[in-house]
């Protein structure tokens, strides 16, 4: 009974997206931008996520303490306290206003989650299991016992990262300097409008974006993961 | 391979700390005694209980339903769970927005845009709920069953239980979500914007207010005030897990090693 | 320690890459200006929170500009305070060459941007159209002397809306609104101080009863028990205020509040045409009335100046004040002096003050009472906690 209560608290707010139909959004240059920053980000961060761990796990280093402590931390740093001095290094480098610098601060949001669920996800496979994969070439390694094994934390990798990304207003506001529109900013400034439908419309996206990709990843590894089988036998 | 993604996450996540460098860059010579003003304290109270509640219900109902699905082997309501996390946070707070702007359910009961903060507390839970289950999950998943018998026929109470066989693993998750969650509450800026009072507001809202309003020498209040709530995060999450350490060493490697 | 030490010098390529850049300059005259910026974007920064105001500058500023001199007009929407805040980090970081080549700006963000040196002087003797202007609007902002720093825009006035179909006896001063909030509890709001227009409304009250003898901002305590009085009887009993103008709004249109306000009078006619504001929208004049001009400035790293001044000046045109003014885009007042325009001009001009809820011109003008200084504004942004608590 208490279960099934909970699922009604979980799925009733979801109500209020049908309060308008979604029509077909208008593909102008803040949906691209956004759909495009989910697929780059949410890449970079299965990457570097995984290659980070990795080193984590099994590299000895003496710098192995500081190195895990700096991917640590950011987690705890809240994107409005550092904002404004990522805006002030950014500058140095000529990377306000453009795609390249608000990516990369995306990436400063995502980056710390990624690295400590690939390395919870490693963590758990086993250090022996996955040194065993070490004895092959890297690309059969990724592909043939890597993937499948950290399937679902890669599907949450993804997700993690797409929604980080598409929460992120004043940061892409900042450093984006107004010349990076995506959804976020535009739902934003809608819903300081009288467009209600306008801003449900841009709700549907930001929902439906991490719902399809973690749906499309899924179907996307099975497939994989029946052809690896496959070629194995 | 796996050195040039080291590198490369280095240089990304080094642009933080330059923020934080920043900032104390800029709070040289600030005189602390400005922020002893009854915004602020009013910002700090009203920052604390939110923050502490939403952080306390989510890590609480989280891992209950961890538990509660491990049990019970109920995997149909793990599929629910997983929906709000498909929600960014920005839909989320409008989604409440549109549901008790009006009052719900009966005309008044709850309300967005009140004193108590009570629809920006359920939007959190909402929101962060998923996540602590996602954390506690795997915990649960290699969780060795012969302790829960063990516990079973030492004839210990319920309570006991569950603090003998399954609270030690479940430190180190449950740390690791309330800090995440105690830093990410406190000091953001959308939910809270839109779905709380004017005054008093939350530590994010007020700093970015008094940021971009107002003559420019309000700034160094809210660069001193991030400055100075970065930092007790940063001491509260290296003294807990310093505080900690040896007991979750001892579980994670076992005792006799 | 080699792979350390490349990647430092790989660094410091980068940041020794950056520090090259050097301020654009404007040119001596305005053709040559013209000729610098033929096939140039100008990002003209400003508040995107009104869809008529952005219809103006997309549908009819932006094809001319293109038309006549090759410009292409790249409007940007965000809050004012926000791209200040920008520029300001922008001098801290030394950042000559800057993304906002023009900006839209009043009051408070103006005074901030110029006491930190944050635009270009000089410019109103390099943009032929400036010789129209209006010499007391383009003055002084707010009370603080303009310098020459910006260009006086347009010209508007406070004034209030209500939904004449709910509201029967309309209140005429400040005091009957204060006895209409008791007699309709919940049905008025005004935004936080933090809000330009929220701010104005409590400059009208502080006017109201003490007139201009509060411009030194001294705000005695008593103003404020008296505007803490009408806590209980406004929206939500006062325990919180919308956060904009653009929320207020939200709520009138809604049918949640009878009333709305601000600094344009002819700001609802397209609302109402479109059917967002109730049918019954109406204008309120309540005893006085402060008029205020805003500006267009451009900022001290602007990349492309000359390509401002060029679309400065065609937003000075009278063709394109006349279309400002119009109520199918904005309905904003003209900031030039009608006296200094040739006949069929100023005729154009007069010709459109005819709106349903346009409030009568003569009543107005002469109710309009000039602004407070910048010391007001602040002390009302600092004290209104003890209303709001």
């Amino acid at each position: 009974m208490s279960r099934l209560l909970v699922a009604c608290f979980v799925v009733f707010p979801f109500a209020g997206l049908f309060l308008t139909f979604p029509t077909s959004p208008t593909w102008d240059e803040a949906i691209l931008n956004t759909v495009a920053y989910v697929v780059a980000v949410a890449l970079i961060n299965v990457w570097l996520g995984i290659g980070t761990a990795w080193w984590l796990l099994f590299t000895e280093s003496k710098w192995k303490a500081w190195v895990e402590w700096l991917t640590f931390l950011p987690l705890f740093i809240p994107v409005l306290a550092s904002m404004f001095g990522m805006y002030i290094a950014l500058a140095q480098v000529g990377l306000i206003g453009t795609y390249t610098g608000v990516g990369l601060v995306l990436l400063v949001t995502t980056l710390p989650y990624s690295i400590r669920l690939a390395y919870n996800a490693m963590y758990v496979i086993g250090r022996p299991l996955l040194e065993q994969s070490l004895t092959l070439a890297p690309l059969t390694r990724i592909g043939f016992v890597l993937f499948p094994l950290m399937k679902e934390s890669v599907r949450t990798i993804v997700l993690f990262s797409t929604v980080i990304v598409l929460s992120q207003f004043v940061l892409v506001q900042l450093i984006g300097a107004g010349l990076v529109p995506t959804v976020t900013t535009r739902l934003y400034q809608a819903y300081g409008g009288n467009d209600v439908s306008l801003a449900l419309q841009n709700t549907w996206v930001l929902v439906s974006l991490p719902v399809l990709f973690y749906i499309g990843l899924g179907a996307m590894f099975g497939i994989w993961i029946r052809l690896v089988k496959g070629r194995l036998q | 391979m796996s050195r040039s993604s080291l590198w490369l996450s280095l240089i990304v996540l080094a642009l933080p700390f330059t923020g934080v460098a920043f900032l104390l860059y800029e709070t040289v010579g600030f005189d602390w005694s400005e922020l002893n003003e009854a915004a602020w304290r009013a910002s700090l109270a009203v920052t604390l209980y939110v923050t502490l509640t939403s952080t306390f219900l989510s890590l609480v109902i989280g891992t209950w339903l961890a538990r509660t699905i491990y049990m019970r082997r109920s995997m149909w309501l793990a599929s629910f769970l997983k929906w709000p996390m498909f929600v960014p946070h920005v839909a989320a707070a409008y989604l409440f927005y549109l549901l008790f702007s009006g009052g719900f359910p009966v005309y008044g009961l709850i309300e967005a845009n009140e004193r108590h903060h009570l629809v920006v507390i359920l939007t959190y839970v909402w929101k962060e709920v998923p996540f602590v289950f996602l954390m506690v999950v795997g915990t649960y998943g290699q969780l060795n069953p012969g302790y829960l018998d063990m516990a079973k026929t030492l004839q210990l109470k319920p309570l006991e239980q569950f603090r003998v066989a399954e609270w030690p693993f479940l430190i180190k998750p449950l740390l690791d979500s309330f800090w995440v969650l105690v830093a990410f509450i406190s000091f953001a800026y959308e939910v809270p914007a839109l779905l709380g009072v004017t005054y008093p507001e939350l530590l994010g809202v007020l700093a970015y207010e008094r940021l971009t309003t107002g003559l420019f020498l309000n700034a160094f209040e809210s660069y001193a005030v991030a400055l100075a709530w970065t930092l007790f995060i940063f001491s509260g999450v290296i003294a807990s897990y310093a505080l900690t350490a040896k007991r979750r060493r001892r579980i994670e490697r076992g005792v006799r090693r | 320690m080699r792979r350390l030490k490349q990647f430092g010098l790989m660094l410091s390529l980068i940041f020794l890459a950056a520090c090259g850049t050097t301020r654009a300059e404007i040119t001596p005259t305005f053709e040559q200006a013209a000729e610098e910026a033929k096939q140039s974007t100008v990002n003209f920064y400003m508040w995107g929170g009104d869809d008529g105001i952005n219809r103006y500058i997309d549908e009819y500023v932006a094809p001319r500009l293109k038309e006549t001199y090759d410009v292409e007009l790249n409007r940007v929407p965000m809050d004012t305070a926000e791209f200040v805040r920008q520029l300001s980090l922008d001098k801290r970081a030394n950042r000559e060459e800057g993304t906002i080549d023009l900006m839209w700006i009043n009051g408070d963000n103006f005074r901030n941007a110029a006491e930190a040196e944050l635009l270009q002087g000089d410019l109103l003797d390099k943009i032929p159209n400036a010789a129209l202007l209006n010499e007391e609007a383009q003055a002084t902002d707010a009370g603080t002397p303009t310098d020459g720093l910006e260009v006086a825009w347009g010209n508007v006035q406070f004034v209030m809306h209500y939904d004449a179909d709910k509201v029967k006896n309309p209140p005429t001063t400040f005091d009957e609104l204060h006895r209409w909030t008791e007699e309709n509890p919940g049905r008025f709001t005004y935004p936080e101080v933090t809000d330009f227009t929220g701010n104005a409304f409590v400059r009208h009250l502080l006017y109201a009863e003490y007139g201009a003898a509060a411009g030194d901002g001294e705000i005695p305590d008593a103003f404020w028990e008296k505007l803490a009085t009408w806590s209980p009887t406004l929206w939500k009993q006062g325990s919180t205020y919308p956060k904009s103008l653009a929320q207020l709004d939200q709520l009138y249109a809604a049918g949640d509040v009878w009333m709305t306000m601000g600094f344009n009078e002819r700001r609802a006619e397209a609302e109402r045409n479109d059917g967002v504001f109730p049918k019954g929208t109406r204008a309120l004049v309540l005893e006085h009335s402060i008029a205020s001009t805003h500006f267009l400035a451009v900022p001290f790293n602007a990349k492309n100046p000359n390509g401002a001044l060029v679309v400065i000046n065609e937003l000075l045109s009278p063709e394109a004040q006349l279309a400002k003014q119009d109520a199918t885009y904005w309905g904003d007042g003209t900031s030039l002096d009608l006296t200094k325009l040739d006949a069929a001009d100023r005729d154009a001009f007069l010709k459109l003050d005819d709106g349903v809820t346009y409030p009568d011109p003569e009543r107005l003008a002469e109710r309009s009472i000039p602004d407070y200084g910048p010391a007001v504004i602040d002390a009302i942004r600092e004290e209104w906690d003890r209303v709001a608590k």
